[in-house]
């Protein structure tokens, strides 16, 4: 069977025609990269990639499968942690003029900071010089533009769902939950799967991101933040009493071992709770049974529906933005890699959980064969995987404005922990989150 | 007088050319001496002295780092006039004085009292100074995962102790703003009082055995001894502890950047950690930069006062 994705783009001739040989490329004479100076700069090339994946989950496969095209580029990835310091050792390297030739960029404001400041190449020429990437670019929401120009190409698209615990809802009697169902139903069903240290739901998804989309924290034109929307209000009062009433897991616990991001998965996959809302990011642990032994499948259930929302914005997104460096002497096969990375080079990135952004003719055996494994019969529901993976109704917003993220991020952050550990109010939260999150902003534009 | 004379001359270049040997000799271990302290010298210079200096110049300045020194934005003293309106700053310093004003006293009474207990002639002596300093030597990062699991509010064995002990409802620890800090403090204490008492027992060995001889003959307690013999003598000990315990506890990052993050909320938020934030989390390196400057200064005054004080209050025999 193939993904039905909106656009069908015949990857394979393309790339056949770019990739096997300086001759074939010739042949395309329209395109920004021509044969001429790609010949000249074919010999011997290293490029230098840093990555936020270690390049045993995929990336050093993507350069062995670019190698065989171009035996005479070599590529090295570097592997940096995606948090607060690796990102910095990043942005040190790129402004020390170390030799950085892509690198990627995970998170929209760093996207905005990095190309600001100028370590990212405007890749636009490239992208209209190639009618396969120019179609798919104009064809996709929320890819990310600085002043009307590309920087960067998103590499996997991660939009969140609900892990469910099958048996679990078979116990309940409960089936899967379809498309449509609503936040109200989600509370419900939490607490009816709630009990003596087992709970409902590990958190409400962001109802906030999906109720009011692109820039939700920003309004006025991102000059002042927008937490006194009643949406964002809604979100916290719900995932309190889930927390209060203990159908969603506990505050405390999340503080402790900071769960807030990562290794939440060991809570799903020992069985303390049964509904995870989270992306495929997460997949590689979760089909992971030898280290993670389970008695149960994982199925999967659309995001619900927010009271009053009719066309509900996904919280997830695409992502894994690749950049080329400004400073790079070989533009010309950055781009080319870059492109292999977003085209060809995606289906070894499944393993990591990375679903393509750029489809192109993948077929769902791949995927998920991918993203779920050898074992996922066994472990997974499959049928219902695929319905959330290739949901048609999912929209997926991209952020423009960044003006103080990174510092709003905290604040959030901080009141939200105290908020779901019972010591501030949600009305204080409301009032917090507006006021510090505007100081923020305002600092940020002064 | 010609003898003289010859015989002056005879001797002056003899004493000058032992002279020149002796300068020449002196330059070569000059230069030898030069070249022993280089690999030093040339590691503290980049690794502690430019950074420092570059630190002092970006603390005048707004840079983000990525943006390259083109990016370098010079706004005089504006960082440290923010530093001073920015309430953050004030609670973090507040948060610091908290840590290390009850921390390190803390840990050094701990440690006097192990090392007391671990002078004495009790059996299996060796192996328990091993064990009290083991915690000084291990990995933070390995301290940090042991003590999140003893401070889980769910299954933790401390709070499954509390509870058998009656306390329904025993602190969350790292998960409550208000029992954070006290619970960083514990485990730096835990992990801190080993050195401490190792240091205390060196110093215990070398009190002169005299004064407690009279004081048996005097006929005092063991309580009377330590608080006129073994305390004052303790003094210069108890100082240098508390300087560089003061000195190190400002500083703490690593445990609090593994344990809370700073919060829950800010309420572990001292200033390292809000140095750290300001600079690496949201690109505030001037700022960042004066502010570790002005917590400089400030752990200077300290030390001072504390220098001032020892004068008064420290015994040196």
């Amino acid at each position: 069977m193939v993904f039905e994705s909106g656009k069908r783009f015949n990857r394979r001739r393309l790339v056949a025609g770019t990739a096997l040989s300086a001759a074939a490329l010739s042949a395309k004479s329209s395109s920004t990269f021509a044969a001429a100076s790609l010949l000249k700069q074919s010999s011997d090339i290293t490029l230098e990639l840093w990555s936020g994946v270690a390049p045993e989950n995929g990336p050093q496969a993507v350069v062995d499968a670019f190698r065989e095209i171009h035996p005479e580029v070599s590529v090295n990835i570097t592997r940096y942690v995606n948090d607060d310091t690796g990102n910095t050792q990043l942005d040190t390297a790129l402004q020390a003029g170390q030799q950085i030739d892509l690198f990627f960029t995970y998170s929209v404001p760093r996207l905005g900071q990095r190309i600001s400041a100028g370590a990212a190449l405007d890749i636009s020429s490239y992208i209209e010089g190639d009618a396969e990437i120019n179609e798919w670019t104009t064809a996709t929401d929320g890819i990310f533009t600085y002043e009307g120009k590309y920087y960067s190409l998103p590499t996997c698209s991660e939009p969140h769902y609900i892990f469910a615990n099958k048996n679990h809802l078979d116990d309940a009697g409960i089936t899967v939950p379809e498309s449509g169902w609503t936040i109200d139903e989600f509370h419900e069903m939490s607490k009816q799967l709630s009990g003596d240290n087992a709970f409902g739901a590990f958190q409400p998804p962001d109802t906030a991101r999906m109720t009011l989309g692109q820039d939700y924290w920003f309004k006025e034109g991102g000059t002042e933040s927008n937490f006194d929307d009643p949406a964002f209000r809604e979100w916290i009062q719900l995932h309190r009493d889930m927390v209060d009433e203990g159908s969603s897991f506990p505050w405390a616990d999340v503080v402790t071992q900071d769960l807030q991001l990562f290794g939440q998965h060991g809570v799903f996959l020992t069985e303390q709770i049964s509904l995870w809302p989270n992306a495929s990011w997460v997949m590689g642990q979760v089909r992971n049974s030898e280290d993670n032994p389970r008695d149960f499948v994982t199925t999967f259930a659309p995001l619900p529906v927010p009271g009053g929302v009719e066309n509900p914005w996904n919280p997830g997104g695409i992502n894994n933005w690749l950049q080329v460096n400004s400073k790079t002497e070989n533009p010309d096969m950055a781009w080319e890699f870059l492109r292999f990375f977003l085209t060809d080079g995606a289906q070894f990135m499944l393993q990591a959980g990375k679903i393509p952004a750029f489809m192109g003719d993948t077929t769902d055996e791949a995927i998920l064969e991918g993203t779920l494994g050898p074992n996922r019969d066994e472990l997974f529901d499959v049928d219902a995987y695929l319905k959330v993976i290739f949901d048609s109704n999912i929209r997926m917003a991209t952020d423009s404005i960044t003006t103080g993220t990174a510092e709003i991020t905290q604040i959030l952050r901080g009141l939200t922990d105290r908020c779901l550990l019972g010591e501030i109010e949600v009305d204080e939260w409301v009032q917090e989150s507006k006021a510090q999150s505007d100081e923020a902003i305002n600092r940020a534009l002064a | 007088m010609a003898t003289q004379e010859t015989a002056a001359s005879g001797v002056a270049p003899a004493v000058r050319s032992s002279q020149s040997a002796q300068r020449q000799v002196r330059k070569k271990n000059q230069r030898l001496g030069y070249l022993f302290v280089a690999p030093n010298f040339i590691g503290f210079a980049i690794f502690t002295l430019l950074p420092l200096v570059f630190a002092f110049a970006v603390s005048f300045a707004e840079w983000d780092v990525i943006s390259g020194y083109d990016g370098i934005k010079w706004v005089g003293l504006k960082n440290f006039g923010t530093a001073f309106t920015d309430g953050n700053f004030w609670g973090s310093l507040r948060l610091t004085l908290y840590y290390a004003g009850l921390g390190v006293p803390l840990t050094t009474a701990v440690g006097l009292m192990i090392a007391l207990a671990l002078n004495g002639p009790i059996p299996g002596r060796s192996v328990l100074r091993l064990v009290f300093f083991i915690p000084f030597i291990a990995n933070t990062v390995a301290i940090a995962a042991v003590w999140i699991m003893i401070y889980h509010p769910r299954y933790s064995p401390l709070n499954t102790t509390l509870r058998s002990l009656g306390i329904d409802d025993p602190p969350l620890w790292l998960a409550s703003s208000q029992w954070a800090m006290p619970a960083l403090i514990i485990m730096a204490v835990w992990a801190g009082a080993g050195y401490a008492s190792i240091i205390y027992l060196a110093a215990l060995q070398s009190l002169p055995a005299d004064l407690y001889e009279a004081a048996d003959i005097d006929g005092a307690g063991a309580f009377q001894k330590f608080r006129a013999i073994t305390f004052p003598l303790l003094t210069p000990t108890t100082f240098f502890l508390l300087v560089t315990g003061f000195i190190g506890a400002s500083q703490s990052f690593g445990i609090i950047n593994l344990m809370t993050g700073g919060g829950p909320g800010r309420s572990t938020t001292v200033v390292s950690y809000y140095i750290y934030q300001n600079a690496f989390q949201f690109y505030r390196f001037g700022y960042a930069a004066a502010m570790a400057w002005l917590m400089f200064l400030l752990v200077l005054l300290l030390t001072l006062g504390l220098w001032i004080f020892q004068r008064r209050a420290v015994t040196y025999d």
